[in-house]
């Protein structure tokens, strides 16, 4: 040991350095405790932050689900070419034409 | 040092309580003699740096990799527990001293009367200089180990252990 080398202290002024009470018997107690509670809350925590990730993903799934979907542009005037076609009187007209077509290719 | 047996700290590691009991058993003691004497015999506060010792020990020690000594490792934990507790206190004292006129304090050991007890001493020495000196003379700490525990130098501890107990040595009357 280096202490051999060194100078020792006064044994009075060690004594009373190492007069020290002994370890409380109760802390290893606090300490589990403690150690439980911190898990406990990192739990919740982590309970509640997966709960807002699945709810987050749910929402977002929904949201972009087909029937909320929006169609682009070119779509949406297809469509409305096609509606403003059904709604014409070009359609009936048309479709008349058609019916007449086949009347006389049926009798044939 | 002596260390605990490597099967249970390898246990510990692994989370089995029983084993982390023992390392408690085994580490706690000197961890609270580094604790009470750093603190100048507050126990209470000596009480909450070991508690906290041991839940960052139980949250870190898979993290340990066996660079240092595992004694080393937890008191230096400990230590800087304590330095934690000790700033948090100054500033609270800071912050009542504004309010009330405590009288003067004792900075350093020049002004203590020789037949004062070592209590005081200890009480006007720095917590550095508190852990050192319960760190070497009764743990038995080599200047390695308390220069790993503390980051500085095991030349100036050793100055300064050395001063620090040529001090004592005048307070208590021997030459």
């Amino acid at each position: 040991m280096e202490q051999n080398s060194e100078k020792q202290m006064p044994r009075a002024a060690f004594d009373q350095l190492a007069s020290i009470p002994p370890l409380p018997e109760n802390l290893y107690g606090a300490v589990i405790r403690r150690i439980n509670r911190r898990r406990a809350v990192e739990r919740t925590v982590f309970g509640l932050a997966a709960s807002l990730l699945i709810a987050v993903s749910a929402f977002t799934a929904l949201r972009l689900s087909p029937s909320r979907a929006s169609y682009s542009a070119e779509i949406a005037e297809d469509l409305n070419g096609v509606n403003t076609y059904i709604n014409s009187d070009v359609y009936r007209e048309n479709s008349n034409s058609y019916g007449y077509y086949e009347e006389v290719l049926y009798q044939e | 040092m002596n260390e605990l047996d490597d099967l249970t700290v390898q246990r510990a590691k692994k989370g089995d309580r029983a084993s982390f009991r023992a390392l408690y058993d085994y580490y706690a003691p000197f961890s609270w003699k580094i604790a009470y004497r750093t603190l100048h015999g507050d126990s209470g506060a000596a009480q909450e740096a070991v508690q906290e010792t041991f839940i960052r020990v139980y949250n870190s020690l898979r993290k340990f990799g066996g660079g240092s000594a595992l004694s080393t490792w937890i008191y230096r934990i400990t230590f800087n527990a304590c330095m934690t507790l000790l700033s948090k206190q100054s500033r609270l004292n800071e912050m009542q001293e504004l309010d009330e006129d405590t009288g003067p304090t004792v900075s350093s050991a020049e002004g203590i009367d020789v037949k004062e007890d070592m209590q005081k001493i200890l009480k006007t020495i720095s917590a550095e200089e508190r852990f050192l000196l319960t760190g070497r003379e009764m743990l038995g700490f080599s200047f390695e180990e308390l220069a790993d525990i503390t980051g500085k130098s095991a030349g100036s501890l050793r100055t300064q252990l050395f001063r620090l107990k040529e001090e004592i040595r005048k307070k208590f009357g021997e030459n």
